[in-house]
Order: structure tokens, then C-alpha cells, then sequence
């Protein structure tokens, strides 16, 4: 038995159907293994750079010193801990004297990042380090002396970049670094001195957990914990989006490729019926036929598996190298999880899709050898059950979001039932028309089965709705983001401008041709009261916070860019303020609420007339809270603007800074250009599981044809027996996959509006547009592609008398 | 010394559920067949022959009655036990030959044995095969072979287990007068060879004159004829 039964094992595999099924698995372990395995670094990645960013696997910040019980504890747990503390104070070289954003730190600092110092060095007792404004300002080199309260330091060189030091147009005063222990001796922290003070902690990730959980509830307000989880870059920020994105891509690669193996299984155990009638004829026993199907089965499952494996492997380090420098990190060797996770899909699927069939198989009445009608009757909404259910475990665990998954079973089966109203729609109208003999024939094939039909269109409509879903999505995720910072992006920011700085500045701008932002007033302040009541100091959490700390208050007519009014009216003027959404979601703001803000002991109010949309990664002047003039316009205010700085005028930077020294002016082209570079090699690794997911649509659609070939076949036989020419079955054909063409096209369309509608705001947090190319594109792309593989298929292919015989 | 009957049909009586009808396609069936007797049923289109020969295979079961092949009684058995026993004493020719298109005509022929756990069955199948005049074709693919070889095939494959009782369904019904005849040559000189009782629904009357019993089915009811 083994000889004969394994060699019929390797015939079948070979054959139509099953290679299909072999093909979509390895497809789907591909899909699933690759994107897993490059989740996993991309997860490294976001992790070492949201590391780096604040210097520390947690810090503890706030504006009291924190208990030295509090710091032992921390040290007794095994972890390492820094000290700094940031005040702003004069420096005086000299003549010279300039207010100075200070920052102490330790010998331990940063643990993560880079502490660029030019010469390189460290920070060492008595000597201090510059920022080149302060250098300028102070007009001091290496190895100058300048006093700090009653301390007199030594100017030890530039001080570059601080890694947590973080992108804040914002920065009032040039910076300045020196060591902790000299803090004491400049005398000027007394009772009262505005410091912040930040400690740094590193450690194992079970430790850190073990003294948070110690120290979370001894927080006093105003004090705050974070990791590097809330740290957001924009960089780290667009790899969070790309690895969602990554999920969301492999997870469809995956259900295509499902789909496509339900198709060629399906088609399989129908034709298989005959065989195994014929076998039970012979005397073969269920056990002996369960055991061929099981071998038969296994053999798939494992070479597909294997290849699967293989190729997901090779496209998991095609996406690395198109990611590039995304990835800054040094990657550890992956680890076996995800093979395993992989294997565990690919055994899952084969025995979601293959055990009704089979059950089918066995149950086969032998009497089908003589009455081709019978069949094993299995209701087909165990297969539809099993599917779907299966569907959602996976989605489930591959999302990790029971919400999405729902989402997209119910997309599905709301895609069939469009469908079916579609197609219901189609044939009726047909049905009316009075057409060439070629296209009634056409209908006629598609309205007698019309559950094969509506299944048949559903694969079509389905994997042209998965892949243009995907490639929409890519688009707004890297090109949508990518528009939003065109070349002429803002490069340099100047803030600190004094009240009588800002009509010469605006001049010397526009003299030099540039292109910049209107003049912002900044009005700092605290808010201290929402409806009266006294605001909690420690409720700020997420993006650069918004409360217990200074904000950046500012005041004018205008809305300004890249900011749109969710609630509420813009021109609601006198007394309103607007509020950012994420802002006034965390603090539970709606409109008619009355904020109280301390202006340096002044007290103001306003009420919240709009809330407002920021789009944070637009590199423009952005504000939580935007007054009505009449609230903050009598107060003092510096002002703030942007502008875009071409490469070939970079002498101008040098000019502005002479013409007004006191200005700050920064420079976050290097910023931008990390950003761009990010972004682009993000679309190109997209790119490469695009092919994946394409490819899968393209085995949907191949298995859908295959299905449907030997039926087809039969029937155009049967047609050409009775005298009609080539040409009318050629053109019948047409019709029938022009006509499944743009109908799943359509319908596909549709479902892909509607679930980008959905899916944008909510799950990447991106605006909605239409997109009109998809309604033309997907019906004619639907009815090409069926037109295409429906030739390369063959149906009209051959003499008459060998296609007869084919099916003798 | 009488023989027992190899076949003993007694009351048979086969119904079809039609959605809510019920259609009765066999009624009051009763038949002793003798070994090495051979036996045609002749009858218009849907009077119920192949239904028969399907029942006489334990491929379906009966509504009420009894069959016994070998005296064994078919309804005392499960689809299981049923496949075992067309193993060991049944073999099938169909008009359609149902070959497997993946297995060579050698393979074909090997499969019954196969399936009873033998793997002895090569070389009475090369034998069986040259029997059948395809000694040539042991290689070849179903798809490579012509209808009446195909049918040689099949043939072969029936006496592969030696069956004592061979039932064919309309052998000769896809083939041409000259090819058919030649088959029915070869399925009466194979009979005679190896004893086996055969058993065949037929349309054809040179195949049906042939045989040593005719029966007529007309609607459901079986009537013996003499020629």
C-alpha cells in the first residue's frame, strides 16, 4: 500500500488544486513570519530610540527634590540612578551676562544616547560646558572662566547635544551643562528657586517594575513617572505607525491566502468525491482513506510550511535592508518564537479549512460510482462557522486587538452580503435586456448557480478589496505623510523674539525672500483652575504633557495651519479659548468650560469655545491653548515664528544672529532630514510586503479561475457540440468575466471606501479623503485581471476532440 | 447436489426521499443467482437496474429486505464491514470505466490489492494485463489509452482479487459495436476462466443474448424472461 499511496499522494500534490493549497499556505506562513519577525525588531528599534530619548529606562521628574528613601530604595533594588537638576540663571563673563538654561548632571549621565560635547569630554567638576549661542553671546572659548552665582567655572567647550534634551522650539534660554557637585557651591538654589529636577534610572526591566509599583503610590502631584513608552518622537512615532501597518499588511497577506486555500480545498474534496466513491467501490476502508487524506495533508502542510519559512525569512531581511538606518540598532539574532508562531498557522489553518472537506470525503456515498448525484451532506454553514471563527482567533491573536478583528470579519461578511445585493441587482436588470445570444449566455451562467456565483465574485471582490485597501492605506501612511513635509517644510525656528524685535525681524525675513510663518505671542503660564475648581497637577500624561508645568500660552484671530476645529465656532471670539483635542480629552474639557490660568500670579480665564485638531508631526508652531486677544493681550509677550531657510542661503543663519542677538535660532533641518529619510525607507520595506500581499490576491483570483475551469470547460464543450462557433464562446466568456470583473470591482470599491472612512481616524489616526481613482480602477482592474488569467487558463484552448476527451 | 445461491435477494423494496415525496424505485425484488451463472438486467432507462446493481454492491442499503452475498447478509453490515466484503468478493466494471488518472494502467490494477494490504499484486496484475491484450501499456496513463483500452483496464482490475462475483454497469455503453464486442469477448472468456458469477445491466442485446439469464425491470418490478 505504502508504495502505491505515497506515489499517489505526490501525483495529487502536484496537481492543480492542492499546489494552489501548498502555494496560499506557504504564502500565508510567509507573510506571517516575515512581518512577525521584523515587528519584533522594529519593537527593539522603538525601544532603544524612545531609550535614548529620555536617556533612561525610566525617569522621575518634578519640581521638588525627590526623598533620599526614595532614591536608596531605588539603589537597593539593584538600580543605577543619575541626579540632574535644570534652572535658568545668569552667567557673567566679564562684562557680558546672559540668563542661561542650566542643567546639573552626574558622573552616570545619560545611560542611553549620546552626550555630544565638542572636544569631547565629560563633565567634570569646576568646568563648564556651552551651548554655541551662549559661546557667542558670551563671546567666551575653551579654557575662559565664567562666574555662576558665587562659583566660578571653567569653560571647558561646546556643548552639542544633550540626548533627552528632546525637540522643543520652546527652549527659552541658551543652554548650558555642569557637573552636580557644583551645584552647592554657586549658592543660588534657595527656598523657592524654580529647578526641575530629573532622575534618571536604569535596570532590568523586572526590577523597574518592582520599584515602580513601590513608588507609584508615594507620587506626590506634580511628580511624574515615565518610561520610555511615552516618549514620542516623531521618528519613533512613524515606526509605531509602520509596524501597525506592517501587522495590518501581513495579517491580509494571511486571510488572502486563507481564502485562497479555502477556494482550492473546497474545489479539491469536490472533485475528489469521485475518487474516493470509486476507492470505497473498491474495497478501501474509511480508516484506510482517512490515513491517504492525513499523509496527504501532512505532506502539504510541511513543504508548505518549509517554503513558507524560507521565503518569509528571505523578505524578513529584504525589509531590514530596506529599512536601513530606521533601524540605528545593532539587531540581536531573531528568535525562534516567531517559526513557531508561524508553524502554529500554518497547522491551524490547514486543519480549520481542511476538516470539513475531509469530512466530506469520507462520508462520500460509494453509490456516487453509479448515481453521480450523491453526495455527503454536510451543511455548509459548519464550513462558513469554522472559517469564521477560525478567521477571528487569528485576526484576534495577530492584531492583539479583539476590536479590530471584529471589525474586519464583520467588513467581510458585510462585503458578501454587498455583494449579493449587487449581483442580484445585476442579473435582474440583465435579465430585462434583450442581448447578443454570447451575452444572455453569459447571464445564464452566472444567475443558475447563484451561490457559486455570489462565492465566486465574493474571492474577486474580496482579494481586490484586501490588496487596494492596503496600498490606500500605504499611500496616506507614507506618501500622506511625506506631502505634510514638503522641501519648503519650516527648517528654522526663532523664538525669544522681544515685542520691539518683531517688525524689523518680520522685515530682514521678507527682504531675504523667505518663506515664513506669521509672528506667534507667547504668554507663559499655568493653568490652575478648570470651572473654578483647583487643577490637579499630576494628570498630564502622553504628548509633552500639558499640565503642572509651564505652557506655552498664545493669543490671535486666526486659526492657524494645519489646525482644524473639531467642536465648537472659531469666530465665538471675546473671552473663548481653544483647546487641543488630546489636551482636552485628558483633562475632560468640553465646550462651555471655564479655564483659570496663573500668569506669574495673575490670574485669567477664558471659556473653551473650540476644540481643535494639531497635526503634531506638520513641524509647525503648535499650541495647547490659543486665547481670543482680548485674554492675554495686555500681558508680556516674546514671539515665536518659522521659517524655511533654503541650503544655498545658509550664510543668512550667521546674519540674523549678529542683526539680533538676543533671538534664539534653531535649526532642525537635521531633524527633518532624519524624518524624510525614515519615512522613505519605511515606504520602501511597504513596499515588499505589498508584493507579498499582491501576490496572494493574484493566487486568490488563480484559484478562483482554476475552480471554475472544469465546469466552464464542460459546458463550452457542450455548446461547441452543438454548432456554436469560437467566436461566440469566446465572446460569452468576455461578457461573464467582464461582467464579474465590474461588479467585484465595484463592490470592492465600495468596501474600500467605506472601511478607509473607518479605519484611518481610528486606528493610524489619519484624516479621511476620498478616493475616486479606486471607484474607476478596481472595476476596470477587477474585470482585466479575470479577462487575463481566464485566457491564460485555456478554456478555448486545443482541438475540440482533445478537450472532449479530457473530461471522458 | 444443489449448489447454494452466491446471491439471494428476498422482499427488496428501495425508496428515494424527493424532498417531501417519496419515490419507490425498487419493489418486491426477489433473485437467487447461482455461482459462475451470468445473468443481464434489461430494462427502459430509470426502471431501477443500476439501483439494483448498486444494492448487490452494498454501495447504498435497501429500504426493507434482505440481500445476502456468500451468505452474508449485506443489512447485518456497516459501511465498513461492506467495503471489506466487495474487497474479497466483488468486483465492478463501469460504462465509464472510472480509472484513476494519476495511477498508470499497471497501478490501476494493483490498487484492489493494495487496498487489502497485499503487495503480491504485481505480478498477477502484469498478468491480468497481458490477459487483456495491454501487456504493451502496463506504463501508460489512463489519458493515454483509447475507451476500449481503458475498459481492458478496468477489467483487469475487476478480477484482480478474484471475486466470485463481477457486476458491471452497461460495459460496453461508451463504446463503439467493434470495441464492445471485443469486450464482451473478453468478460465472458475471463468468466468462464475464473468462475465468477456475473452479473451486468445492459442495454445491449448482443451482450444481453450472451448471457444465461435475462431479467426484465420495469418500473421497480424484476421479471425473468427466457430467450
Amino acid at each position: 500500500m505504502r508504495s502505491l499511496g505515497v506515489g499517489l499522494i505526490w501525483r495529487e500534490a502536484g496537481r492543480g488544486p492542492l499546489r494552489l493549497f501548498m502555494l496560499a499556505l506557504a504564502l500565508s506562513v510567509a507573510s506571517m513570519l516575515s512581518v512577525t519577525l521584523v515587528a519584533d525588531r522594529l519593537n527593539q528599534a522603538i525601544k532603544v530610540s524612545g531609550r535614548d530619548y529620555i536617556a533612561a529606562d525610566r525617569i522621575l521628574s518634578g519640581s521638588r527634590p525627590a526623598p533620599e528613601a526614595w532614591l536608596q530604595q531605588a539603589q537597593q533594588q539593584g538600580l543605577a540612578l543619575s541626579r540632574t537638576q535644570a534652572f535658568q540663571s545668569v552667567l557673567f563673563a566679564g562684562e557680558a551676562l546672559q540668563l542661561a538654561s542650566v542643567r546639573a548632571v552626574d558622573e552616570a549621565f545619560p545611560f542611553y544616547g549620546e552626550l555630544q560635547l565638542s572636544p569631547a569630554g565629560r563633565v567634570r567638576p569646576g568646568t563648564i560646558w556651552l551651548s554655541s549661542r551662549l559661546l557667542a553671546l558670551l563671546q567666551v572659548k575653551k579654557g575662559d572662566r565664567i562666574e555662576l552665582g558665587n562659583r566660578e567655572l571653567e569653560v571647558a567647550g561646546e556643548l552639542v547635544r544633550e540626548p533627552d534634551q528632546g525637540f522643543s522650539p520652546m527652549l527659552l534660554a541658551p543652554r548650558a551643562m555642569i557637573h552636580q557637585s557644583d551645584v552647592a557651591a554657586t549658592g543660588i538654589l534657595m527656598e523657592g528657586s524654580r529647578v526641575r529636577y530629573r532622575y534618571l534610572f536604569a535596570g532590568a526591566e523586572a526590577d523597574l517594575q518592582r520599584y515602580a509599583d513601590w513608588l507609584q503610590p508615594r507620587l506626590l502631584p506634580g511628580q511624574r513617572w515615565r518610561g520610555p513608552d511615552n516618549a514620542d518622537t516623531p521618528v519613533a512615532r512613524s515606526l509605531v505607525r509602520a509596524e501597525q501597518f506592517f501587522r495590518l499588511a501581513s495579517l491580509t497577506g494571511v486571510l488572502l491566502g486563507i481564502l485562497a486555500m479555502a477556494i482550492a480545498m473546497g474545489y479539491f474534496s469536490r472533485r475528489e468525491q469521485d475518487r474516493m466513491a470509486l476507492l470505497k467501490t473498491l474495497g478501501a476502508s474509511r480508516r484506510q482513506l482517512f490515513g491517504w487524506l492525513s499523509r496527504l495533508l501532512l505532506t502539504l502542510l510541511v513543504l508548505g510550511s518549509v517554503m513558507g519559512a524560507l521565503v518569509g525569512y528571505g523578505l524578513h531581511k529584504l525589509i531590514l535592508l530596506s529599512l536601513g538606518e530606521a533601524l540605528a540598532v545593532p539587531l540581536p539574532p531573531p528568535s525562534l518564537t516567531p517559526f513557531a508562531v508561524a508553524a502554529g498557522l500554518a497547522l491551524l489553518t490547514t486543519l480549520m479549512l481542511s476538516v470539513v472537506p475531509m469530512a466530506r470525503l469520507l462520508k462520500v456515498p460509494p453509490l456516487r460510482v453509479l448515481r453521480n448525484e450523491a453526495e455527503a451532506r454536510i451543511s455548509p454553514w459548519w464550513s462558513a462557522g469554522i472559517l469564521l471563527a477560525g478567521t477571528f482567533v487569528l485576526s484576534w491573536v495577530f492584531a492583539g486587538d479583539a476590536g479590530l478583528a471584529i471589525g474586519l470579519l464583520l467588513g467581510l461578511v458585510a462585503l458578501m452580503g454587498l455583494l449579493g445585493g449587487l449581483c442580484w441587482l445585476l442579473l435582474a436588470l440583465a435579465r430585462r435586456r434583450r442581448g447578443s445570444i454570447a451575452f444572455r449566455l453569459a447571464l445564464s451562467r452566472l444567475q443558475r448557480a447563484r451561490m457559486t456565483t455570489l462565492v465566486q465574485f465574493g474571492g474577486v471582490a474580496l482579494a481586490l478589496f484586501l490588496g487596494t485597501l492596503l496600498w490606500v492605506v500605504r499611500g496616506e501612511l507614507v506618501d500622506g505623510f511625506l506631502a505634510r513635509l514638503p522641501p519648503d517644510t519650516p527648517n528654522r525656528f526663532l523664538i525669544n523674539i522681544a515685542t520691539h524685535e518683531r517688525d524689523p525681524l518680520q522685515q530682514r525675513l521678507d527682504q531675504a525672500g523667505l518663506d515664513r510663518s506669521q509672528f506667534y505671542p507667547i504668554v507663559r503660564g499655568r493653568l490652575s483652575a478648570i470651572n473654578d475648581q483647583p487643577a490637579v497637577a499630576d494628570v498630564d500624561s502622553g504628548r509633552g504633557g500639558g499640565l503642572g508645568r509651564e505652557l506655552n500660552l498664545t493669543y490671535g484671530e486666526q486659526l492657524p495651519d494645519g489646525n482644524r476645529i473639531l467642536q465648537g465656532d472659531w469666530s465665538a471670539m471675546p473671552d473663548s479659548v481653544s483647546v487641543e483635542s488630546g489636551l482636552a480629552e485628558r483633562l475632560g474639557l468640553t465646550l462651555g468650560d471655564r479655564l483659570t490660568l496663573d500668569l506669574a500670579g495673575q490670574q485669567v480665564s477664558a471659556e473653551v469655545r473650540t476644540i481643535r485638531e494639531v497635526d503634531w508631526d506638520s513641524m509647525k508652531p503648535n499650541f495647547y491653548l490659543i486665547f481670543s486677544p482680548d485674554v492675554l493681550a495686555d500681558y508680556p509677550a516674546t514671539w515665536l515664528a518659522s521659517f524655511y531657510l533654503p541650503p544655498e542661503q545658509q550664510a543668512f543663519d550667521v546674519e540674523l544672529i549678529r542683526a539680533f542677538p538676543t533671538v534664539t535660532l534653531l535649526d532642525v533641518e537635521a531633524l527633518l532630514e532624519q524624518l524624510r529619510t525614515v519615512l522613505a525607507q519605511v515606504g520602501q520595506a511597504l513596499l515588499v510586503i505589498m508584493l507579498l500581499v499582491t501576490g496572494a490576491s493574484l493566487l486568490v483570483l488563480l484559484a478562483q479561475m482554476e475552480t471554475t475551469l472544469e465546469s466552464r470547460r464542460r459546458e463550452l464543450v457542450l455548446l461547441r457540440t452543438l454548432g456554436a462557433g469560437e467566436r461566440l464562446i469566446t465572446a460569452s466568456l468576455r461578457w461573464e468575466w467582464l461582467a464579474a470583473g465590474l461588479v467585484s470591482g465595484l463592490a470592492a470599491a465600495l468596501a474600500v471606501e467605506l472601511c478607509v472612512a473607518v479605519l484611518l481616524p481610528w486606528w493610524l489616526g489619519l484624516p479621511w479623503q476620498p478616493h475616486p481613482s479606486i471607484w474607476i480602477g478596481l472595476p476596470l482592474l477587477g474585470a482585466g485581471l479575470l479577462l487575463l488569467t481566464g485566457r491564460a487558463g485555456g478554456v478555448t484552448r486545443g482541438t475540440l476532440m482533445g478537450r472532449l476527451r479530457q473530461w471522458g | 447436489m444443489t449448489t447454494s445461491p452466491i446471491i439471494r435477494v428476498a422482499g427488496l423494496t428501495h425508496q428515494v426521499r424527493l424532498g417531501d415525496e417519496s419515490l419507490t424505485i425498487l419493489e418486491g425484488i426477489a433473485l437467487e443467482v447461482k455461482p459462475g451463472q451470468s445473468l443481464a438486467l434489461v430494462g427502459a432507462s430509470g426502471s431501477g437496474k443500476s439501483t439494483l446493481l448498486g444494492l448487490l454492491a452494498g454501495l447504498d442499503r435497501a429500504t426493507k429486505g434482505d440481500i445476502d452475498i456468500s451468505g452474508q447478509s449485506l443489512s447485518a453490515l456497516d459501511e465498513e464491514q461492506r467495503a471489506q466484503l466487495r474487497g474479497r468478493h466483488i468486483g465492478f466494471v463501469f460504462q465509464s470505466f472510472l480509472l484513476l488518472p494519476t495511477l498508470t494502467a499497471l497501478e490501476n490494477v494493483m490498487l484492489p490489492a493494495e487496498l487489502q494490504g497485499r503487495s503480491d499484486g504485481e505480478q498477477r496484475a502484469r498478468q491480468l494485463l497481458e490477459q487483456v491484450g495491454l501487456k504493451e501499456r502496463v506504463r501508460h496513463f489512463p489519458s493515454q489509452l483509447s475507451g476500449g483500452e481503458q475498459q481492458r483496464v478496468a477489467i483487469a482490475r475487476a478480477f484482480m482479487t478474484q471475486p466470485d462475483i463481477l457486476l458491471a454497469d452497461e460495459p460496453t455503453g461508451n463504446l463503439d459495436h467493434h470495441t464492445g464486442a471485443q469486450i464482451i469477448e473478453l468478460l465472458f472468456e475471463l468468466n468462464r476462466t475464473h468462475g465468477t458469477t456475473l452479473v451486468m445491466v445492459t442495454h445491449d442485446e448482443a451482450l444481453a443474448s450472451r448471457c444465461e439469464r435475462r431479467l426484465l425491470m420495469t418500473a421497480g418490478r424484476l421479471e425473468e424472461q427466457h430467450a
